[in-house]
C-alpha cells in the first residue's frame, strides 16, 4: 500500500450545496484506486501483445508477398 | 372692508365644493381643500405595486421578498396577480457547473433526482495528463462510487490516421470511455446519462474527441449499469492513474 504522504486527492462537488471540496483519498478508495491501476495494466499488456502478435502476422504475410487486403479478397479477414 | 369671498358663497359660476371622487380621498367646501391620491399612499415601500381589483378598486401588492422572482398572472389571488419564481427557460435545465482542479478522482454529488429522468453533462477544456489513460466513469450513492462489476459498455473510435478504434468492456466496475488527449490539448466530451435515479437500469451514451499512443481520436459509445439501483452522482478518474480537470456543467430534461 502506498505512503499516506503520497496519497492523490480527489475532489467532490456537491450540486445541492455548491461546495467543491478536496482531499486525500481514505484508506477504501487508495484500494481501490491501486486495484484500478492494476487492471489497467494488465490490459494495456493484453493490448501490447495482442497488437504485437498482429504485427507478426503482418510481417510473416508480407514475407509471403501477401497483405491484409489479400486475406479480406478470400474471404479470410 | 371687503369680505373674503369662499366656496360656499356660492356666486354664480364659482366652484362651491371639491368632492372626492375614485381614487382620491379629501374634499371641502371651504378654506384650504386637500385632496389625496389614494392610489399613491397605498404605496408603502419600495417595489409596491398598484393593482386593480376590479372595477374603481385596487389594493396594494407588496414586491416579492426573493429576488429573480417575476409577475404572474393569477385568478385565484384577490389581485389577478402574483409574484412567482420563474419557470426554467425550456425542456433542457441547466442544473448546476463546476471548474474542477487537478486531482485524481473527480465526483458529482447530488446532481440527480426525481425532478428529471436524463441528463446532459458537457465536459469543457478538459485536461488530463496521461493521454494513454481511460476517462472512466462509476456511478455514485451518497458519498461512494458503485464499484460492483455490473458495467457494460462498448464503443467506435475512428483516428485521424485514418485507422478504428473499437473498444468494449463486459462486464467490468466503471463504465470505460476514451482515451484523451493530455495537456496541452484539451478535450470536449458530452456524456448523457438515462434514468440514472429511478431504480431501474441506468444507460449512458457518450461522444468526444481526444487521442490515443497512435493519433487523434473520434469516439462515441455508451453502455449500462446492470442492476436496478438508483444513483444520485458520478465519479470520474483515469483508470491507470493520472489527474483529470475541466469544466463541467450538468442539465437535466424536462419530463
Amino acid at each position: 500500500m502506498s505512503d499516506k504522504m503520497t496519497r492523490p486527492f480527489t475532489n467532490d462537488f456537491n450540486a445541492l450545496t455548491g461546495e467543491y471540496t478536496s482531499r486525500e483519498i481514505n484508506d477504501d478508495e487508495l484500494i481501490q484506486y491501486e486495484k484500478d491501476i492494476a487492471t489497467a495494466e494488465v490490459k494495456k499488456q493484453l493490448e501490447a501483445k495482442q497488437a504485437a502478435a498482429k504485427a507478426a502476422a503482418e510481417a510473416k504475410l508480407a514475407a509471403l508477398g501477401l497483405t491484409t487486403e489479400d486475406l479480406k479478397a478470400l474471404g479470410l479477414n | 372692508m371687503t369680505k373674503a369671498r369662499t366656496l360656499a358663497d356660492n356666486f354664480a359660476a364659482d366652484i362651491n365644493g371639491i368632492t372626492a371622487g375614485t381614487g382620491i380621498t379629501g374634499g371641502g367646501t371651504s378654506g384650504t381643500v386637500t385632496v389625496t391620491n389614494s392610489m399613491a399612499t397605498a404605496i408603502d415601500a419600495k417595489g409596491d405595486l398598484v393593482v386593480g381589483t376590479g372595477a374603481d378598486t385596487f389594493s396594494r401588492l407588496a414586491v416579492a421578498s426573493t429576488a429573480g422572482y417575476l409577475l404572474s398572472v393569477d385568478s385565484a389571488e384577490a389581485t389577478g396577480l402574483k409574484w412567482a419564481a420563474p419557470a426554467g427557460g425550456g425542456d433542457l435545465v441547466k442544473i448546476s457547473s463546476v471548474t474542477w482542479s487537478s486531482a485524481s478522482a473527480q465526483s458529482l454529488t447530488s446532481v440527480f433526482s426525481a425532478t428529471y429522468d436524463n441528463y446532459c453533462i458537457i465536459f469543457d477544456n478538459l485536461q488530463v495528463t496521461s493521454t494513454s489513460n481511460t476517462f472512466a466513469i462509476r456511478l455514485r450513492s451518497g458519498s461512494s462510487n458503485n464499484t460492483t462489476s455490473n458495467y457494460y459498455s462498448a464503443s467506435l473510435g475512428y483516428r485521424a490516421d485514418g485507422t478504428s478504434s473499437n473498444y468494449n468492456q463486459n462486464p467490468a466496475d466503471f463504465w470505460g470511455t476514451s482515451t484523451l488527449n493530455a495537456s496541452p490539448h484539451v478535450n470536449g466530451f458530452v456524456l448523457w446519462v438515462f434514468n440514472p435515479y429511478e431504480s431501474v437500469r441506468t444507460t449512458f451514451t457518450y461522444q468526444t474527441f481526444g487521442a490515443d499512443a497512435v493519433s487523434f481520436l473520434y469516439r462515441n459509445g455508451g453502455g449500462l449499469f446492470n442492476g436496478n439501483t438508483s444513483f444520485d452522482g458520478l465519479g470520474f478518474f483515469l483508470d491507470a492513474g493520472g489527474s483529470v480537470s475541466g469544466d463541467v456543467t450538468v442539465y437535466g430534461y424536462k419530463k
